[in-house]
Protein backbone atom coordinates (compact mmCIF):
# COMPACT_ATOMS: atom_id res chain seq x y z
CA UNK A 1 0.00 0.00 0.00
CA UNK A 2 1.24 3.29 -0.79
CA UNK A 3 2.26 5.55 2.00
CA UNK A 4 -0.13 8.41 0.24
CA UNK A 5 -2.86 6.19 -0.13
CA UNK A 6 -2.44 4.77 3.61
CA UNK A 7 -2.54 8.21 4.64
CA UNK A 8 -5.60 8.82 3.28
CA UNK A 9 -7.06 5.90 3.97
CA UNK A 10 -6.67 6.41 7.57
CA UNK A 11 -7.97 10.43 7.66
CA UNK A 12 -10.99 8.61 5.85
CA UNK A 13 -11.37 6.40 8.61
CA UNK A 14 -10.95 8.65 11.08
CA UNK A 15 -13.55 10.93 9.59
CA UNK A 16 -16.19 8.77 9.31
CA UNK A 17 -15.52 7.15 13.14
CA UNK A 18 -15.88 11.21 14.25
CA UNK A 19 -19.28 11.19 12.08
CA UNK A 20 -20.79 8.04 13.82
CA UNK A 21 -19.68 9.23 17.39
CA UNK A 22 -21.07 12.89 16.62
CA UNK A 23 -24.51 10.95 15.26
CA UNK A 24 -23.78 8.90 18.23
CA UNK A 25 -23.84 12.07 20.77
CA UNK A 26 -26.47 13.97 19.02
CA UNK A 27 -28.31 10.77 19.28
CA UNK A 28 -28.36 10.69 23.00
CA UNK A 29 -28.71 14.48 23.44
CA UNK A 30 -31.43 14.15 20.97
CA UNK A 31 -33.60 11.28 22.95
CA UNK A 32 -32.18 12.73 26.82
CA UNK A 33 -33.67 16.12 25.51
CA UNK A 34 -37.04 14.23 24.61
CA UNK A 35 -37.41 11.94 28.13
CA UNK A 36 -36.20 14.85 30.31
CA UNK A 37 -38.45 17.29 28.29
CA UNK A 38 -35.33 19.36 27.93
CA UNK A 39 -36.27 22.56 25.57
CA UNK A 40 -33.13 23.87 25.54
CA UNK A 41 -30.84 20.38 25.08
CA UNK A 42 -33.21 19.56 21.73
CA UNK A 43 -32.41 23.03 20.40
CA UNK A 44 -29.01 22.66 20.67
CA UNK A 45 -29.95 19.33 18.80
CA UNK A 46 -31.45 21.39 16.50
CA UNK A 47 -29.04 23.73 15.96
CA UNK A 48 -26.25 21.14 15.42
CA UNK A 49 -28.10 19.11 12.21
CA UNK A 50 -26.14 21.05 9.83
CA UNK A 51 -22.86 19.44 11.14
CA UNK A 52 -23.48 16.21 10.34
CA UNK A 53 -24.61 16.93 6.91
CA UNK A 54 -21.93 18.58 6.17
CA UNK A 55 -19.53 15.68 7.85
CA UNK A 56 -21.02 13.50 5.33
CA UNK A 57 -20.41 16.02 2.35
CA UNK A 58 -16.93 16.19 3.45
CA UNK A 59 -16.76 12.57 3.37
CA UNK A 60 -18.05 11.50 0.47
CA UNK A 61 -15.56 14.23 -1.51
CA UNK A 62 -13.12 12.52 0.29
CA UNK A 63 -13.66 9.16 -0.35
CA UNK A 64 -14.74 9.95 -4.22
CA UNK A 65 -11.16 10.95 -4.33
CA UNK A 66 -9.66 7.90 -2.90
CA UNK A 67 -11.80 6.18 -5.36
CA UNK A 68 -10.60 8.52 -8.87
CA UNK A 69 -6.72 9.02 -7.70
CA UNK A 70 -5.58 6.22 -5.49
CA UNK A 71 -7.96 3.29 -7.68
CA UNK A 72 -7.90 0.78 -4.59
CA UNK A 73 -8.35 -2.56 -4.61
CA UNK A 74 -9.78 -5.53 -2.83
CA UNK A 75 -10.14 -5.15 1.19
CA UNK A 76 -9.37 -0.68 0.27
CA UNK A 77 -12.24 -0.98 -2.44
CA UNK A 78 -14.69 -2.98 -0.05
CA UNK A 79 -14.20 -0.47 2.77
CA UNK A 80 -13.98 2.97 0.57
CA UNK A 81 -16.99 2.11 -1.05
CA UNK A 82 -18.32 1.19 2.36
CA UNK A 83 -17.81 4.01 4.18
CA UNK A 84 -18.97 6.48 1.26
CA UNK A 85 -22.92 4.19 1.94
CA UNK A 86 -22.77 3.65 5.03
CA UNK A 87 -21.89 7.58 5.81
CA UNK A 88 -25.30 8.26 3.99
CA UNK A 89 -26.90 6.26 6.92
CA UNK A 90 -25.22 7.87 9.86
CA UNK A 91 -26.70 10.86 8.07
CA UNK A 92 -29.76 9.68 8.11
CA UNK A 93 -29.56 9.05 11.65
CA UNK A 94 -28.45 12.55 12.17
CA UNK A 95 -32.21 13.34 10.32
CA UNK A 96 -34.16 11.32 12.89
CA UNK A 97 -32.90 13.07 16.08
CA UNK A 98 -33.41 16.29 14.74
CA UNK A 99 -36.85 15.04 14.24
CA UNK A 100 -36.79 13.94 17.82
CA UNK A 101 -35.74 17.03 18.58
CA UNK A 102 -38.61 18.90 16.97
CA UNK A 103 -40.72 16.70 18.88
CA UNK A 104 -39.47 17.52 22.56
CA UNK A 105 -39.63 21.27 21.75
CA UNK A 106 -43.52 20.21 20.17
CA UNK A 107 -44.49 18.18 22.89
CA UNK A 108 -43.90 20.32 25.58
CA UNK A 109 -46.29 22.51 24.60
CA UNK A 110 -48.80 19.38 25.29
CA UNK A 111 -50.21 17.00 27.74
CA UNK A 112 -47.73 14.13 28.24
CA UNK A 113 -48.69 11.03 28.64
CA UNK A 114 -45.50 9.41 31.23
CA UNK A 115 -46.40 5.87 31.09
CA UNK A 116 -46.00 5.81 26.95
CA UNK A 117 -42.71 7.83 27.67
CA UNK A 118 -41.41 5.51 30.30
CA UNK A 119 -41.20 2.77 27.10
CA UNK A 120 -40.15 5.27 24.85
CA UNK A 121 -37.39 5.39 26.74
CA UNK A 122 -36.12 1.91 26.73
CA UNK A 123 -36.59 1.92 23.22
CA UNK A 124 -34.10 4.93 22.82
CA UNK A 125 -31.97 3.26 24.98
CA UNK A 126 -31.36 0.44 22.65
CA UNK A 127 -31.09 2.28 19.39
CA UNK A 128 -28.42 4.06 21.43
CA UNK A 129 -26.58 1.03 22.74
CA UNK A 130 -26.93 -0.58 18.96
CA UNK A 131 -25.42 2.79 17.60
CA UNK A 132 -22.37 2.52 19.75
CA UNK A 133 -21.84 -1.09 19.28
CA UNK A 134 -21.85 -0.24 15.21
CA UNK A 135 -19.06 2.24 15.52
CA UNK A 136 -17.39 0.06 17.64
CA UNK A 137 -17.89 -2.77 15.49
CA UNK A 138 -16.55 -0.81 12.85
CA UNK A 139 -12.89 0.28 14.83
CA UNK A 140 -11.85 -3.03 15.14
CA UNK A 141 -13.60 -4.71 11.88
CA UNK A 142 -15.76 -7.31 13.99
CA UNK A 143 -17.95 -9.21 11.57
CA UNK A 144 -19.35 -10.64 14.80
CA UNK A 145 -20.17 -8.00 16.40
CA UNK A 146 -22.05 -6.48 13.29
CA UNK A 147 -24.59 -9.99 13.45
CA UNK A 148 -24.86 -8.89 16.94
CA UNK A 149 -26.13 -5.34 16.37
CA UNK A 150 -28.19 -6.71 13.49
CA UNK A 151 -30.19 -9.22 15.34
CA UNK A 152 -30.88 -6.74 18.23
CA UNK A 153 -33.02 -4.48 15.57
CA UNK A 154 -35.50 -7.44 16.17
CA UNK A 155 -36.18 -5.89 19.59
CA UNK A 156 -36.71 -2.42 18.63
CA UNK A 157 -38.86 -3.73 15.80
CA UNK A 158 -41.45 -5.83 18.83
CA UNK A 159 -40.96 -2.60 20.74
CA UNK A 160 -42.28 -0.58 17.95
CA UNK A 161 -44.94 -2.65 17.14
CA UNK A 162 -46.05 -3.13 20.88
CA UNK A 163 -46.17 1.00 21.45
CA UNK A 164 -47.71 1.72 18.27
CA UNK A 165 -50.82 -0.41 19.61
CA UNK A 166 -50.28 0.88 22.92
CA UNK A 167 -50.47 4.63 21.32
CA UNK A 168 -53.60 4.00 18.80
CA UNK A 169 -55.24 2.78 21.91
CA UNK A 170 -54.47 5.39 23.94
CA UNK A 171 -55.75 8.07 21.37
CA UNK A 172 -59.39 6.04 20.96
CA UNK A 173 -59.35 6.69 24.70
CA UNK A 174 -57.78 10.01 25.63
CA UNK A 175 -59.20 12.23 22.65
CA UNK A 176 -57.77 15.60 24.48
CA UNK A 177 -54.10 13.83 24.34
CA UNK A 178 -54.13 13.07 20.31
CA UNK A 179 -51.51 15.80 20.16
CA UNK A 180 -48.94 14.19 22.49
CA UNK A 181 -50.10 11.01 21.05
CA UNK A 182 -49.21 11.86 17.61
CA UNK A 183 -46.12 13.22 18.59
CA UNK A 184 -44.83 9.98 20.44
CA UNK A 185 -46.17 7.85 17.04
CA UNK A 186 -43.42 10.18 14.94
CA UNK A 187 -40.34 9.16 17.96
CA UNK A 188 -40.89 6.01 17.76
CA UNK A 189 -40.62 5.63 14.39
CA UNK A 190 -37.69 8.04 14.00
CA UNK A 191 -35.80 5.20 16.49
CA UNK A 192 -37.37 2.64 14.25
CA UNK A 193 -36.01 3.99 11.43
CA UNK A 194 -32.70 4.82 13.15
CA UNK A 195 -32.75 1.25 13.99
CA UNK A 196 -32.68 0.03 10.13
CA UNK A 197 -29.88 2.54 9.27
CA UNK A 198 -27.95 0.97 12.08
CA UNK A 199 -28.28 -2.62 10.25
CA UNK A 200 -27.31 -1.20 7.26
CA UNK A 201 -24.10 -0.20 8.58
CA UNK A 202 -23.91 -3.42 10.08
CA UNK A 203 -24.41 -4.96 6.84
CA UNK A 204 -21.00 -2.92 5.53
CA UNK A 205 -18.91 -3.89 8.60
CA UNK A 206 -19.40 -7.37 7.21
CA UNK A 207 -18.89 -6.77 3.44
CA UNK A 208 -15.61 -4.76 4.28
CA UNK A 209 -14.81 -8.12 6.89
CA UNK A 210 -15.42 -10.42 4.73
CA UNK A 211 -16.73 -9.12 1.19
CA UNK A 212 -20.11 -10.69 1.90
CA UNK A 213 -23.50 -8.49 0.83
CA UNK A 214 -25.93 -9.32 3.07
CA UNK A 215 -29.73 -8.44 4.16
CA UNK A 216 -29.53 -8.68 7.60
CA UNK A 217 -32.63 -6.58 8.67
CA UNK A 218 -34.61 -9.78 10.47
CA UNK A 219 -37.64 -7.67 11.38
CA UNK A 220 -38.12 -6.83 7.47
CA UNK A 221 -36.81 -9.70 5.52
CA UNK A 222 -39.42 -12.26 7.62
CA UNK A 223 -42.42 -9.81 9.54
CA UNK A 224 -43.72 -13.51 10.83
CA UNK A 225 -40.24 -12.92 13.86
CA UNK A 226 -41.62 -9.88 14.75
CA UNK A 227 -45.36 -11.12 15.69
CA UNK A 228 -43.95 -14.19 17.29
CA UNK A 229 -41.82 -12.53 19.61
CA UNK A 230 -45.03 -10.32 20.68
CA UNK A 231 -46.70 -13.06 21.35
CA UNK A 232 -44.08 -14.27 23.63
CA UNK A 233 -43.61 -10.79 25.40
CA UNK A 234 -47.66 -10.22 25.72
CA UNK A 235 -47.62 -13.90 27.48
CA UNK B 1 -1.29 27.92 -5.99
CA UNK B 2 2.04 27.66 -4.02
CA UNK B 3 5.11 30.01 -4.58
CA UNK B 4 6.53 29.56 -7.80
CA UNK B 5 9.65 27.49 -8.56
CA UNK B 6 9.76 27.47 -12.38
CA UNK B 7 7.74 29.52 -15.02
CA UNK B 8 7.97 28.57 -18.96
CA UNK B 9 6.23 31.14 -21.23
CA UNK B 10 6.07 30.63 -24.92
CA UNK B 11 8.08 27.82 -24.84
CA UNK B 12 8.67 25.66 -28.13
CA UNK B 13 10.75 22.74 -29.04
CA UNK B 14 11.72 22.26 -32.88
CA UNK B 15 14.10 18.69 -33.47
CA UNK B 16 15.66 20.27 -36.85
CA UNK B 17 12.33 22.13 -38.85
CA UNK B 18 10.03 19.33 -37.58
CA UNK B 19 8.17 20.94 -34.39
CA UNK B 20 7.45 18.77 -31.27
CA UNK B 21 6.56 21.46 -28.54
CA UNK B 22 4.69 24.48 -29.62
CA UNK B 23 3.92 27.47 -27.44
CA UNK B 24 3.74 26.26 -23.68
CA UNK B 25 3.09 28.22 -20.81
CA UNK B 26 2.88 26.74 -17.42
CA UNK B 27 3.84 27.46 -14.04
CA UNK B 28 5.50 25.09 -12.05
CA UNK B 29 4.31 25.16 -7.88
CA UNK B 30 7.23 24.99 -5.35
CA UNK B 31 6.99 22.50 -3.02
CA UNK B 32 4.52 20.40 -5.21
CA UNK B 33 4.84 17.48 -7.73
CA UNK B 34 3.74 17.64 -10.83
CA UNK B 35 3.09 15.30 -13.52
CA UNK B 36 3.62 15.86 -17.16
CA UNK B 37 1.37 12.91 -18.90
CA UNK B 38 0.29 12.73 -22.56
CA UNK B 39 0.77 9.91 -25.32
CA UNK B 40 4.51 8.89 -27.06
CA UNK B 41 4.84 11.87 -28.53
CA UNK B 42 3.30 14.49 -27.32
CA UNK B 43 6.17 16.86 -25.88
CA UNK B 44 6.03 15.66 -22.16
CA UNK B 45 9.60 14.45 -22.11
CA UNK B 46 11.13 17.04 -24.63
CA UNK B 47 9.74 20.11 -22.70
CA UNK B 48 11.11 18.28 -19.47
CA UNK B 49 14.77 17.96 -21.25
CA UNK B 50 14.27 21.58 -21.82
CA UNK B 51 13.77 22.51 -18.50
CA UNK B 52 17.57 22.60 -17.72
CA UNK B 53 18.88 22.84 -20.96
CA UNK B 54 19.48 19.04 -21.71
CA UNK B 55 17.89 19.31 -25.23
CA UNK B 56 20.50 22.06 -26.38
CA UNK B 57 22.86 19.61 -28.75
CA UNK B 58 19.59 18.18 -30.23
CA UNK B 59 17.09 20.55 -30.41
CA UNK B 60 16.22 24.40 -31.04
CA UNK B 61 14.62 25.52 -27.90
CA UNK B 62 13.16 29.09 -27.75
CA UNK B 63 10.97 30.94 -25.46
CA UNK B 64 11.55 31.78 -21.74
CA UNK B 65 12.24 29.65 -18.77
CA UNK B 66 12.39 31.84 -15.53
CA UNK B 67 14.23 30.56 -12.45
CA UNK B 68 14.34 32.58 -9.28
CA UNK B 69 13.42 35.95 -12.42
CA UNK B 70 16.26 34.51 -14.61
CA UNK B 71 15.58 33.42 -18.01
CA UNK B 72 18.03 29.95 -18.11
CA UNK B 73 17.13 29.43 -21.94
CA UNK B 74 18.78 32.24 -22.74
CA UNK B 75 22.34 31.22 -24.50
CA UNK B 76 25.29 32.94 -21.92
CA UNK B 77 23.20 30.97 -19.34
CA UNK B 78 25.81 28.71 -17.47
CA UNK B 79 24.06 25.34 -17.77
CA UNK B 80 26.02 23.88 -15.45
CA UNK B 81 25.29 25.48 -12.94
CA UNK B 82 21.40 25.17 -13.83
CA UNK B 83 22.16 21.54 -13.66
CA UNK B 84 23.20 21.79 -10.20
CA UNK B 85 19.76 23.74 -9.60
CA UNK B 86 17.49 21.20 -11.73
CA UNK B 87 18.75 18.30 -11.68
CA UNK B 88 17.37 15.20 -13.27
CA UNK B 89 16.59 11.74 -12.68
CA UNK B 90 15.92 9.40 -16.10
CA UNK B 91 14.21 6.62 -16.73
CA UNK B 92 16.62 3.58 -16.97
CA UNK B 93 18.83 3.60 -13.66
CA UNK B 94 22.27 4.75 -14.23
CA UNK B 95 25.13 4.24 -11.45
CA UNK B 96 28.40 4.66 -12.65
CA UNK B 97 30.49 2.08 -12.42
CA UNK B 98 32.31 2.84 -8.97
CA UNK B 99 31.15 2.97 -5.64
CA UNK B 100 27.89 3.34 -3.74
CA UNK B 101 30.01 6.06 -2.10
CA UNK B 102 31.68 7.93 -5.21
CA UNK B 103 28.27 7.59 -7.00
CA UNK B 104 26.19 10.29 -4.90
CA UNK B 105 29.32 12.25 -4.75
CA UNK B 106 29.97 12.50 -8.17
CA UNK B 107 28.23 15.68 -8.44
CA UNK B 108 30.01 17.46 -5.56
CA UNK B 109 33.60 16.05 -6.91
CA UNK B 110 32.96 17.83 -9.98
CA UNK B 111 32.62 20.88 -7.97
CA UNK B 112 35.02 20.57 -6.83
CA UNK B 113 34.53 19.62 -3.18
CA UNK B 114 37.19 17.64 -0.86
CA UNK B 115 36.55 18.05 2.61
CA UNK B 116 35.72 14.39 3.65
CA UNK B 117 33.19 15.61 6.44
CA UNK B 118 30.88 17.47 4.11
CA UNK B 119 30.67 14.49 1.38
CA UNK B 120 30.83 12.09 4.20
CA UNK B 121 27.86 13.87 5.73
CA UNK B 122 26.38 14.55 2.18
CA UNK B 123 26.35 10.94 1.18
CA UNK B 124 24.52 9.52 4.49
CA UNK B 125 22.00 13.20 4.32
CA UNK B 126 21.11 12.02 0.46
CA UNK B 127 20.99 8.70 0.72
CA UNK B 128 18.26 8.68 3.56
CA UNK B 129 16.48 11.13 1.69
CA UNK B 130 16.03 8.28 -1.15
CA UNK B 131 15.38 6.61 1.55
CA UNK B 132 18.43 3.96 0.28
CA UNK B 133 20.99 4.68 3.51
CA UNK B 134 19.28 1.55 5.69
CA UNK B 135 20.16 -1.25 3.21
CA UNK B 136 23.60 0.62 2.01
CA UNK B 137 25.20 1.80 5.03
CA UNK B 138 27.15 -1.35 5.23
CA UNK B 139 28.67 -1.39 2.04
CA UNK B 140 28.96 2.16 0.72
CA UNK B 141 32.63 0.95 -0.67
CA UNK B 142 30.89 -1.78 -2.61
CA UNK B 143 29.69 -1.41 -6.60
CA UNK B 144 26.27 0.61 -7.45
CA UNK B 145 26.00 -2.19 -10.55
CA UNK B 146 25.43 -4.87 -7.40
CA UNK B 147 22.46 -3.24 -6.46
CA UNK B 148 18.97 -4.08 -7.30
CA UNK B 149 17.11 -2.04 -10.37
CA UNK B 150 14.57 -0.22 -7.47
CA UNK B 151 17.88 0.72 -5.64
CA UNK B 152 20.21 1.56 -8.41
CA UNK B 153 17.06 4.19 -9.04
CA UNK B 154 17.09 5.44 -5.62
CA UNK B 155 20.90 5.82 -5.82
CA UNK B 156 20.38 7.94 -8.95
CA UNK B 157 18.04 9.87 -7.12
CA UNK B 158 20.53 10.37 -4.21
CA UNK B 159 23.24 11.37 -6.48
CA UNK B 160 21.17 14.06 -7.66
CA UNK B 161 19.75 15.31 -4.26
CA UNK B 162 23.67 15.46 -3.11
CA UNK B 163 24.01 18.36 -5.33
CA UNK B 164 21.30 20.01 -3.17
CA UNK B 165 19.21 20.98 -6.38
CA UNK B 166 16.00 22.91 -5.51
CA UNK B 167 13.87 20.94 -8.85
CA UNK B 168 13.98 17.51 -9.27
CA UNK B 169 13.30 16.63 -13.19
CA UNK B 170 12.15 13.01 -13.52
CA UNK B 171 11.99 11.23 -16.67
CA UNK B 172 9.66 8.47 -16.66
CA UNK B 173 11.39 7.05 -12.99
CA UNK B 174 9.82 4.31 -12.27
CA UNK B 175 9.01 2.42 -16.14
CA UNK B 176 11.89 0.10 -15.67
CA UNK B 177 10.88 -1.04 -12.58
CA UNK B 178 8.80 -3.75 -10.51
CA UNK B 179 5.80 -2.77 -8.55
CA UNK B 180 7.28 -3.05 -5.26
CA UNK B 181 10.44 -0.62 -6.53
CA UNK B 182 7.97 1.59 -8.20
CA UNK B 183 6.05 1.95 -4.57
CA UNK B 184 9.20 2.50 -2.93
CA UNK B 185 10.04 5.52 -4.89
CA UNK B 186 7.05 6.97 -5.42
CA UNK B 187 7.10 6.85 -1.23
CA UNK B 188 10.16 8.86 -1.69
CA UNK B 189 8.90 11.16 -3.74
CA UNK B 190 5.83 12.27 -0.96
CA UNK B 191 8.38 12.44 1.37
CA UNK B 192 10.91 14.41 -1.19
CA UNK B 193 8.23 16.96 -1.79
CA UNK B 194 8.50 18.72 1.46
CA UNK B 195 12.25 19.94 0.37
CA UNK B 196 12.11 19.95 -3.76
CA UNK B 197 9.90 20.40 -6.36
CA UNK B 198 9.26 17.74 -8.73
CA UNK B 199 8.20 17.69 -12.07
CA UNK B 200 7.87 14.04 -13.44
CA UNK B 201 7.11 12.90 -16.69
CA UNK B 202 5.17 9.59 -16.99
CA UNK B 203 2.87 7.34 -19.23
CA UNK B 204 1.60 6.03 -16.29
CA UNK B 205 -1.79 8.15 -15.56
CA UNK B 206 -2.13 5.95 -12.64
CA UNK B 207 1.10 6.83 -10.99
CA UNK B 208 0.20 10.75 -11.73
CA UNK B 209 -2.71 10.44 -9.71
CA UNK B 210 -1.70 8.75 -7.00
CA UNK B 211 1.69 11.25 -6.48
CA UNK B 212 1.18 14.42 -8.20
CA UNK B 213 -0.50 17.48 -7.10
CA UNK B 214 -0.74 18.79 -10.25
CA UNK B 215 -1.24 17.73 -13.61
CA UNK B 216 -0.50 18.57 -17.67
CA UNK B 217 -1.92 17.01 -20.05
CA UNK B 218 -0.11 16.72 -23.18
CA UNK B 219 -1.16 16.59 -26.79
CA UNK B 220 0.67 17.20 -30.09
CA UNK B 221 2.99 19.32 -28.64
CA UNK B 222 0.67 21.29 -27.31
CA UNK B 223 -0.27 21.62 -23.33
CA UNK B 224 -4.02 20.80 -23.60
CA UNK B 225 -4.86 21.36 -19.94
CA UNK B 226 -2.98 21.76 -16.33
CA UNK B 227 -4.81 21.47 -12.86
CA UNK B 228 -4.68 20.14 -9.63
CA UNK B 229 -4.67 16.24 -9.93
CA UNK B 230 -7.80 15.82 -8.09
CA UNK B 231 -9.35 18.25 -10.95
CA UNK B 232 -8.06 16.92 -13.91
CA UNK B 233 -8.86 13.26 -13.27
CA UNK B 234 -12.50 13.93 -11.95
CA UNK B 235 -13.20 16.66 -13.70
CA UNK B 236 -11.50 17.94 -16.91
CA UNK B 237 -12.73 21.11 -18.87
CA UNK B 238 -11.12 19.41 -21.67
CA UNK B 239 -12.94 17.14 -23.99
CA UNK B 240 -9.68 15.85 -24.86
CA UNK B 241 -8.09 15.52 -21.65
CA UNK B 242 -11.39 13.29 -20.60
CA UNK B 243 -11.05 10.99 -23.63
CA UNK B 244 -7.17 10.16 -22.98
CA UNK B 245 -7.68 9.43 -19.17
CA UNK B 246 -10.76 7.02 -20.27
CA UNK B 247 -8.69 5.05 -22.70
CA UNK B 248 -10.65 6.77 -25.90
CA UNK B 249 -7.69 7.91 -27.69
CA UNK B 250 -3.98 7.13 -27.23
Amino acid sequence: MSVIFEAELKKLRSRFMEMGIDASEQLYQATKAFIDHDNELAKHVLNRDQDINDEEVSLEKRALKVMALQQPLASDFREIISILKASNDVERIGDYTTHIARATVNLNQVHHVPAIEKEISQMTELVRQMLEKVMDAYANNDEQAAYEVANQDLEVDVIYVRQQKAILAGMMANHDRIPAYETYMGVIRNLERAGDHIVNLAEWIIYIASGKLVELNPGKTDPSLVKQRLVKTDN
Amino acid sequence: MNEIALAVQNVAVAYGEKPVVTDVNMEFPAHQITALIGASGSGKSTLLRSLNRMNDEIATVTGQINFHGVDINRPETNVYRVRQQIGMVFQQPTPFPMSIYENVIYGLRLRGEKDRTVLDQRVEASLKQAALWEEVKDRLQTSAQALSGGQQQRLCIARTLATQPEIILMDEPTSALDPISTNQIEATLAQLKEQFTIIIVTHNMQQASRISDWTAYFEQGKLVEFKPTDQLFMNPSEQRTADYLSGKFG
